[in-house]
């Protein structure tokens, strides 16, 4: 796994290989749910990346609740019109590991979305 | 030699099963002896028990000193915080041990349901200062009701009593918006009236260019305290307007700083070596961001806060400014900038 530069648009975001730019969402969050399942209770590390991630996607959810299922991070454009809920199910398991309701309103606006993904 | 070879061998037996209390004891022993600088080196790797893990984050608390306090801007009483926060999002084992060397400030506290650590639950609520992020910014900066119910949904599930600073997060996404859309300053407006709320911040994300939006958030009065992306090496007139919010007594507090700047001075040794940190970039780091100073040679930023996931991460944080520690190291222009309290 290898990370955005700081200087993109979406900062530290895990990617296949150095100087990727146009991610898909679910992979984003597929790298995400494997970061997590590395948290141990001596260790939770790897749940501080997935946490600035994760904040970075509640900045980027858009008024149909929903984000855009690919996207360029260096420049943080929406890339093709396919939308996704992929991030909802991560800020759920954050908010349980954390026991926090940091992500409860994200979750709300995707919920009560009338688009269809 | 002979520790080094001992502790290797113990570092692979306790991956299979956990250390007798005699072994742990030994390698606490060699790690004691061997300062703190080196005392996570030796526990690095280590599988170690919850009870062991305590253990060892307590001897190395011991020998890092008090964290020093710092009046935290002029705007929020006599607030003195020290100059790393907690956050709620940490791992919950390092609560106790960044309450023994001082850390009296919690980050995100209003995010905790039911669930706030037994370590900070037990203590009196005015021994320490929370903020709650309230997340009508920036997408529903008008929305009174949902900032509102925010905070009360809030501390009656954590029974908190009371934020002290209100901080919108994450900021406006323009000067336009901040002045017309003032649902969320409303909102804190009445909390405040019923005490639920004192002070009014943000946490204040670069959606703009930070000069343009940080002009308008002093220009305005509002601002108690303002929590900024702070990048090792990032641009002049980002610090410079930074140094005016800092100026015009705004709490300043520093984020991001290890996320944004790690890659960058992991590969300055040079600037390393003069923050008295070799091969620690993360303590270099904080370093270089609390001793940033004003035109006036006071500090830019009263504190930082970090995410801390380990006892590796809590030692080289925490040991940027801890008394002891920032001593050992021979970094003493931190402790010559402030004035403060142990």
């Amino acid at each position: 796994m290898e990370w955005t530069s700081p200087d993109w648009a979406c900062p530290n975001f895990p990617v296949s290989f150095e100087g990727q730019e146009v991610v898909s969402t679910e992979t984003i969050i597929a790298d995400m749910n494997a970061l997590l399942d590395m948290v141990t209770d001596g260790d939770t590390s790897a749940r501080s990346k997935v946490l600035h991630v994760a904040h970075m996607f509640v900045t980027l959810q858009e008024a149909d609740g929903h984000w855009a299922a690919m996207r360029n991070l260096r420049t943080g454009e929406p890339v093709g019109t396919a939308r996704t809920a992929a991030p909802i199910p991560v800020f759920a398991r954050l908010g349980e590991m954390l026991q926090s309701s940091e992500f409860d309103h994200a979750i709300e606006r995707a919920s009560t979305s009338t688009v269809f993904v | 030699m002979e520790h080094e070879d001992q502790l290797s061998r113990l570092k692979a037996q306790s991956q299979d099963n956990p250390l007798s209390r005699r072994d742990f004891m030994r390698v606490l022993s060699v790690a004691t002896t061997a300062g703190t600088g080196l005392m996570t080196a030796a526990f690095t790797g280590m599988n170690l028990t919850s009870t062991q893990r305590a253990e060892a984050a307590e001897a190395l608390v011991d020998g890092m000193g008090k964290m020093p306090k710092v009046q935290f801007g002029t705007r929020l009483g006599k607030m003195k915080v020290t100059p790393v926060t907690m956050c709620q999002d940490w791992n919950p084992e390092l609560f106790g041990p960044a309450l023994a060397l001082g850390c009296n400030f919690i980050h995100k506290a209003g995010y905790w349901k039911g669930n706030v650590p037994s370590e900070i639950a037990k203590l009196p609520r005015e021994s320490y200062y929370t903020d709650i992020t309230v997340d009508s910014t920036p997408e529903n900066p008008d929305d009174y009701d949902n900032a509102y119910n925010q905070v009360i949904s809030s501390l009656n599930a954590n029974g908190l009593k009371y934020y002290d600073v209100f901080r919108a997060h994450y900021g406006w996404k323009s000067v336009n918006v901040f002045k017309t859309q003032t649902g969320t300053y409303r909102a804190f407006q009445r909390l405040k009236k019923e005490g639920k709320v004192k002070y009014f911040g943000v946490s204040q994300h670069p959606f703009i260019p930070y000069p343009e939006m940080i002009q308008a958030e002093i220009d305005s009065g509002l601002i108690d305290a303002m929590q900024v992306q702070v990048t090792y090496g990032m641009k002049k007139e980002d610090m410079e307007i930074f140094a005016k919010a800092s100026k015009a007594g705004i709490a300043m507090t520093a984020m991001k700083i290890c996320a944004y700047g790690m890659g960058t001075m992991r590969k300055d040794n040079a600037r390393q070596d003069q923050l008295k940190a070799s091969g620690l970039p993360g303590r270099a780091l904080l370093r270089d961001v609390l001793t940033a100073k004003r035109p006036d040679g006071k500090p830019i930023f009263q504190t930082c806060v970090t995410a801390l996931g380990n006892v590796q991460h809590f030692d080289e944080n925490m040991g940027s400014v801890a008394t002891k520690t920032a001593m050992l190291d021979g970094f003493g222009e931190y402790h010559s900038l402030i004035q403060h309290e142990a």
